[in-house]
């Protein structure tokens, strides 16, 4: 065994460490999305409050264009919502029609609104509707 | 008694303990409330009982843009002739007869004004509302209305915000103050009533304190003079700086115009329509938001800026008026559309403002092309309220600004003269960057209000960037001979005499010494009824028996 071939187990191994601690990282936070997150079906609900996909796909579109957000930073809010989180958990229309309206108010009451063509509209009624650009 | 002064003879000397230059709402206020301490009063009204063209032809004047902005975005002109009327009563024989008192935040606002301080406060000014509302047939003056109870849990489904508040504004009926009181004044033997009499000049006497005489002409072409002891000017808040600056034998500014200030601070109240709200609930009741009854007065609640909110740097005042816009029948919505109901709509306005329709015959001739147009349009119309209401589609939403003095806005005289050599004015008004933000802060703060209510979302009309094609005057000319205390700030003290002269008074809307958030004509009333009492105090000595609400 050479000087060189020392190095290389050392190397590798320290490779294989950092991999299986970023690969444990990684498992980690996916596994938090998971349990936290909304999957497609989820996604579904919250986007069916747009009857219309392609007018919501025009709001989405000038408020993300507006910079008001992206659509990964619009899911993540949503998805920290917990009253909403537990309302599409429920699968009832009526509760996540009533949950997402109750943030709407509380945005509007903080301030957190945008005004897209005209219209003063909550952050989580626009994140909503950013949902439809995502698929 | 009233007098035509085309009868009397040229060159007479009238003699008056006070007279009084013009009868619109302060002059006729200010006589009826005289003649009842004081013998001899003298009215002057330039106009006679009805509106006469040429009478009205002195209102002529121009009216400038706002200078500073670029020439396509003009304030649709208010021609002077037109928003303002010159015969027995004044401006309020088409006055629309909303009615609002001031709050306390009307007498001091606006923060990054220097010129922002009344003398007065909203304590001196109450006793008298009580009168004025009887002027103004608008029922019994109560603080607070009773109707604002009513309306709050109304008005807190609409709107969940702690920067709106709600006032109270009555309709008049509105009272034609040259129709009502006319038979008070021609029965009495204490005050005469000269008729077609125009005041081109104010004589001075040689030490400079004091009004002398007047100087009376008629259009016939009669001359004759008017001494009193005591002279008020009330011809309006553009015409009372015009005959100031007019009067320039003594003091080449023009009189009460040491300072430079006559003329100067003219203020309005900027509106725009702001928006659209469109309810969650098509057929919510707005109930009194829109209009509800006192008694028998039609009373409207209407949202206005918190005092917080109007008094913050950069802020101002503004009251919020809501209109409920309903479905309609398509076949009614295409024939009031249609050019014929558009003639005859325009037709009726200019009858209802006692205008010889303009294009009379050529309107007439497109009602007849169409008649069946009008006729469904008008028979809908008439019969709307047998029928139940369609849905609400929206909430049109109007603000009314007010605006602080700025100097640069101004009535100013042109090189153009009246018929007497008088020269006309020339109205510049601005409205500041401020004014305009404004308007655009409180619409985004009210449709935030009404989404935080839940009730539904709002549309705006108006964006942050200042355009002036948005914005419409109100006929509310204010300010031009403001009260203040300081003669280097104002034109009036605060018992409206002018500085510097012992017997020269002003009435009306020029002595605001800021712009309120509401309607003029009901505090020009008390403000008048307020200077009554202070000269009778001033010439018998007794003290004001005030009357409180």
């Amino acid at each position: 065994m050479t000087k060189w071939t020392r190095r290389s187990l050392i190397l590798g191994a320290a490779l294989v460490a950092v991999s299986a601690v970023a690969f444990d990282g990684r498992k980690r936070g996916f596994s938090r999305l998971l349990q936290h997150g909304f999957d497609e079906g989820d996604l579904a609900l919250l986007k069916a409050l747009y009857p219309n996909s392609a007018a919501a796909r025009s709001l989405a579109w000038q408020y993300l264009q507006g910079g008001g957000s992206n659509t990964s930073s619009s899911l993540l809010r949503l998805q920290e919502q917990k009253s909403i989180a537990s309302a599409v958990r429920s699968g009832s229309m009526a509760e996540i029609a009533a949950s997402v309206e109750r943030a709407c108010r509380e945005d509007f009451r903080n301030g957190r609104c945008y005004c897209v063509n005209g219209w003063i509209l909550a952050e989580t009624e626009l994140d909503v509707a950013a949902l439809h650009l995502l698929t | 008694m009233l007098i035509d002064s085309q009868q009397l003879a040229q060159d007479a000397e009238i003699r008056g303990s006070v007279a009084i230059i013009g009868a619109g709402a302060a002059g006729i206020v200010l006589a009826t409330e005289l003649i009842r301490h004081f013998r001899d009063v003298v009215v002057l009204e330039s106009g006679g009982l009805e509106y006469e063209q040429a009478t009205q032809d002195l209102y002529r004047g121009t009216n400038l843009i706002d200078i500073e902005t670029p020439t396509d975005f003009r304030i649709p002109k208010l021609p002077l002739e037109v928003s303002r009327l010159r015969f027995f009563g004044g401006t309020t024989n088409h006055w629309n007869g909303v009615c609002s008192p001031f709050d306390a935040v009307d007498f001091k606002h606006a923060a990054d004004s220097p010129f922002n301080e009344w003398p007065i406060q909203l304590s001196d000014l109450l006793p008298y509302y009580a009168r004025a509302y009887r002027y103004c047939e608008i029922g019994a003056y109560e603080s607070p209305p009773a109707i604002i109870g009513k309306a709050e849990p109304i008005a807190r489904q609409i709107l969940d915000s702690p920067d709106f508040e709600l006032a109270e504004f009555r309709h008049s009926p509105p009272t034609r103050f040259g129709e009502l009181y006319r038979s008070d004044l021609a029965s009495s033997e204490r005050v005469k009533v000269y008729l077609h009499a125009n005041v081109t000049d104010l004589s001075v006497s040689s030490d400079g304190r004091k009004i002398s005489s007047l100087e009376v002409r008629t259009l016939s072409g009669r001359g004759f003079s008017v001494a009193a002891k005591l002279f008020i000017l009330c011809c309006g808040g553009i015409e009372n700086a015009r005959i100031l600056l007019n009067c320039t034998r003594h003091f080449p500014a023009g009189i009460g115009n040491k300072h430079d200030l006559v003329g100067r601070c003219f203020m309005n109240n900027p509106q725009a329509s702001v928006g659209t709200i469109v309810p969650r609930i098509s057929d919510f009741d707005l109930g009194p938001v829109v209009l509800g009854k006192d008694g028998p007065t039609p009373v409207t609640v209407a949202f206005k800026n918190s005092a917080r909110v109007a008094t913050l740097p950069g802020r101002r005042g503004a009251s919020i008026f809501l209109n409920p816009i309903f479905e309609q029948d398509s076949a009614v919505a295409q024939a009031r559309n249609t050019p014929s109901f558009e003639a005859v709509r325009s037709m009726f306005q200019d009858l209802k403002h006692r205008h010889i329709p303009v294009n009379f015959s050529k309107k007439v001739h497109t009602v007849l092309e169409d008649p069946a147009s009008v006729a469904k349009a008008i028979y809908s119309r008439v019969t709307e309220v047998f029928r139940s209401k369609k849905p609400m589609k929206g909430i049109w939403v109007r603000i009314e600004g007010a605006q602080p003095p700025n100097p640069a806005s101004r009535v100013m005289l042109n090189n153009d003269v009246d018929v007497f050599g008088m020269k006309r004015v020339t109205l510049d008004w601005r409205i500041s960057d401020e004014d305009y933000a404004n308007l655009y802060q409180t619409s985004e703060a009210f449709a935030r209000g009404v989404g935080a209510a839940g009730f539904g979302r709002m549309n705006l009309e108006i964006s942050e960037h200042k355009d002036l094609s948005k914005i419409t005057g109100t006929g509310h000319h204010l300010g031009t001979t403001r009260m203040h205390n300081d003669p280097r700030q104002g034109v009036v003290d605060q018992n409206c005499k002018v500085h510097d002269l012992d017997n020269l008074f002003i009435a009306g809307s020029s002595v605001f010494t800021t712009g309120p958030r509401v309607n003029p004509t009901l505090n020009i009333v008390a403000l008048a009824i307020r200077l009554a009492d202070h000269l009778r105090t001033k010439v018998t000595g007794n003290v004001s028996t005030r009357e409180t609400a």
